[in-house]
């Protein structure tokens, strides 16, 4: 009976360190990970090179079912080009600002291969100053990307010694607008400041929302306020702002403060937003209870979704500014990042010079619902098979403008995105709003967060 | 009786002694293994998982560390001497002391009051508990998303109804506006929780003593009466668990507010822990954080021990 006892607590102790073991595990270890990694293993042991090798890739949350398909029609082809090499795609926030990206690399556990992450200086410095991600500089001279990406891309990301991402795409931050609610009502696509500000007045008499934002979520609250900045403010000042001595509270960008807030006192933008998320914002905009939203290139595969794609165009806000053009702002949009504990380095590289190969453009780009604008140079002479998309593209022919939330420091974005639902909810006054976010754009600068360009 | 019998009889007895000594010792060393082996386990567990985090969060919160970085720059109290001065903090620290007096008022009295009604009910007694408890059992995640439907400003129930019944002047931003904002959020908190401290209250209610309401109904004492006489002070054991939990859940909320409003508008709803998570997580600013966690925890850990200081005082 004694000897059935001590048995028995052996074998709970047993099933205790067990399960003690199995809880400590990295959750994105999933069985189907582990089932993959083994039968490669198996595999990799008899094969050569990359043949049985997996790449791990980490990238954002499919919108819909359209992403989806797409990025499994990219891996075919990647796979098609590498015979042998698997690829395993988990999805999840790439986010910085969410915390979920930093933790998962701290983490160290079962690290990806490569990660499709939220592009921005102030968001990839945030990885890189604690060594999460690695430099790609040997990589950049060794597959010469500089020369295979749009300048304009290149630019942006390799003003300091290291460089540490592939743009994966470029933005083109805009207004989207609902053709049949313009036409409804009788308004022409604005080209001039007076129009533009005329369609809100007659949208909001009409007693159409003319402008939704999901201002709960910040990114989109900037989206907004960076189209405003570089139509009222002008990209050179925005510049200014992000990579010279410009400050927050200089008399131009209050008054665009000023704008948004009296926007949202005439009725423009709906007061309402201030606890809208992103996808409250685009759902009333894609239902046609709201005219305008300011949105990136991404709303396109939502559009083919729905069957929106001729009802639903993109439209820069005219320039304030006498004799200027505006241009859709953005900068990079996504970005590929190495992990420093990447376990595979050569197949992310191999997975990389597909980014910026013809193959991959061409694939992507003759979907009819794609959504990226690629920030290879091999899509340039290639015309994407969306309408929505060719105009974005057109667009941005001649560079694009900032998206000031990438470009800034973790202080001053935190101080950005809460001043600006301040704004939008009548919370705080554009001047006091400003003041705030050049007092953290200051702290950031104290602790030596600086922009450089190329 | 010789020396040498005297000798053998003193060497038996030590003999004797030294075996009932090595017996006692064996049995006491016994005891002890048995004792560590019940405690080992939890113990481990308890130490892994809670002491050394804690101890960890003490001692980072004296360093400047950014989470990843290999070494850490020893800077002794700068951490908490820059949250005494970060107006953020504070004014999120006052959030949580509003949180913890909304959630106080709301949460103990009519959870209370509930339990009593339902203990009165004769028929479908079961189906009211479960239907109470119903809310505790979802995520707060799910609780987060229903709540900010409700909340919406154009197409949440509760605007709507206002609206409808003509009273568009009462529809607000209930999530949008400084008032608003923290009692809306604290409402959805009490749903999310009320239905645990209503068993506990049930629970306490049946123990008392029938005997003392037939005593006061042939006194003539009304219910109210009844209610603050005899149920409030047989419940002083529960009330002084449910308040004491109920302050310690105020003060370490997180999953609500986050998915509701992420501190938002304007820092209206920032608490410490939506604070202190953005700064460790968003920021990279660890130590930092850590410095504010480590705050909370000694107001969370001094209210504790004054409740229970001034219960066990007031009980004396």
């Amino acid at each position: 009976m004694r000897d059935y006892r001590r048995l028995f607590s052996l074998a709970l102790t047993i099933v205790m360190l067990l399960s003690l073991m199995v809880g400590c595990q990295s959750p994105t270890a999933s069985s189907n990970d582990k089932e993959t990694s083994k039968n490669n293993g198996s595999k990799s042991e008899s094969a050569t090179g990359d043949h049985g090798k997996t790449l791990n890739l980490y990238i954002p949350n499919y919108y819909n079912d359209v992403e989806k398909q797409q990025w499994a029609k990219v891996v075919e082809k990647f796979k098609e080009l590498n015979p042998g090499v698997n690829v395993n795609v988990a999805n999840g926030d790439v986010q910085v600002e969410s915390g979920k990206l930093p933790t998962l690399l701290q983490s160290g556990v079962e690290p990806p291969d490569a990660i499709l992450m939220n592009a921005g200086p102030g968001r990839v410095s945030v990885l890189s100053n604690v060594n999460l991600i690695q430099p790609l500089n040997k990589l950049y001279e060794k597959n010469n990307w500089k020369d295979q990406l749009r300048p304009f891309a290149y630019d942006l990301i390799s003003g300091e010694k290291n460089i540490y991402e592939l743009p994966h795409m470029v933005d083109a931050i805009g207004f989207f607008y609902n053709k049949d609610v313009f036409e409804q009502h009788g308004i022409k696509v604005p080209t001039t400041k007076d129009e533009f500000l005329k369609a809100l007045q007659t949208l909001k008499d009409k007693g159409v929302a003319p402008i939704t934002v999901g201002a709960r979520n910040g990114y989109a609250i900037g989206w907004l306020f960076g189209v405003m900045l570089e139509s009222a403010a002008g990209t050179e000042k925005v510049e200014e702002l992000l990579y010279g001595n410009g400050k927050w509270n200089d008399p131009e960008i209050v008054k665009v403060a000023e704008m948004m807030a009296d926007w949202v006192k005439k009725g423009y933008i709906t007061k309402e937003s201030v606890t809208q998320t992103q996808a409250d914002s685009k759902f009333r905009f894609l239902s046609k209870k709201a005219a305008m939203e300011a949105e990136g290139t991404y709303l396109i595969t939502d559009l083919v979704d729905q069957k929106l794609q001729s009802s639903v165009n993109s439209v820069m806000m005219p320039s304030f500014i006498e004799g200027k053009t505006a241009k859709p702002v953005g900068g990079i949009g996504l970005t590929w990042v190495i992990p420093t504990k990447a376990k595979d380095v050569d197949l992310a590289e191999k997975w990389f010079n597909f980014i910026v190969s013809k193959d991959y453009s061409q694939i992507v780009l003759n979907l009819p619902d794609y959504n990226f604008v690629p920030a290879s140079k091999a899509s340039i002479g290639i015309e994407p098979a969306g309408e929505v998309l060719k105009t974005s593209m057109k667009n941005i022919e001649n560079g694009s403008g900032y998206n000031p939330s990438v470009f800034m420091g973790v202080e001053a974005k935190e101080a950005y995105y809460q001043n600006l639902q301040g704004l939008v909810g009548g919370l705080t006054k554009p001047k006091e709003a400003m003041d705030n976010i050049e007092a953290a754009a200051e702290k950031d600068r104290a602790e030596g967060f600086k922009l450089n360009k190329k | 009786m010789n020396l040498n019998d005297s000798t053998s009889s003193l060497e038996m007895d030590l003999k004797k002694n030294l075996s009932l000594v090595k017996g006692k010792n064996k049995l006491k060393l016994k005891k002890l293994i048995t004792i560590l082996s019940f405690l080992l386990p939890a113990l481990i567990l308890y130490s892994i998982f809670m002491l050394i985090p804690m101890f960890d969060a003490v001692r980072y919160s004296f360093f400047d560390w950014d989470g990843a970085a290999p070494s850490m720059n020893f800077v002794g109290f700068e951490n908490y001497i820059k949250l005494a001065d970060d107006k953020i903090f504070l004014k999120a620290l006052s959030h949580n002391l509003l949180w913890v007096v909304l959630s106080l008022i709301l949460m103990v009295i009519p959870t209370l009051v509930l339990a009593v009604l339902i203990s009165r009910v004769k028929k479908g007694k079961t189906f009211f508990r479960a239907g109470f408890y119903l809310p505790s059992v979802l995520s707060l995640a799910v609780v987060g998303v229903l709540w900010s439907k409700i909340y919406d400003p154009m197409m949440g129930p509760i605007n709507v109804f206002l609206k409808s019944i003509g009273l568009e002047n009462l529809a607000k931003n209930w999530l949008g506006e400084p008032f608003y904002v923290i009692p809306a959020l604290v409402i959805a908190s009490t749903w999310a929780f009320y239905g645990l401290y209503m068993i506990l209250f049930l629970a306490g209610l049946q123990n008392i003593n029938h005997e003392l309401y037939e005593a006061a109904d042939l006194d003539g004492a009304g219910p109210i009466r009844k209610f603050w006489s005899i149920t409030v002070p047989s419940l002083r054991n529960t009330l002084n668990v449910v308040i004491s939990m109920v302050i310690i859940n105020s003060l370490k909320g997180f999953a609500l507010i986050w998915i509701m409003t992420q501190g938002g508008p304007f820092y209206m709803s920032e608490l410490v822990s939506t604070y202190v998570y953005k700064a460790a997580f968003s920021m990279n600013k660890v130590s930092y954080a850590t410095a504010g966690s480590v705050v909370l925890g000694i107001i969370v850990i001094v209210f504790t021990i004054a409740f229970n200081y001034y219960r066990e005082r007031s009980e004396n």
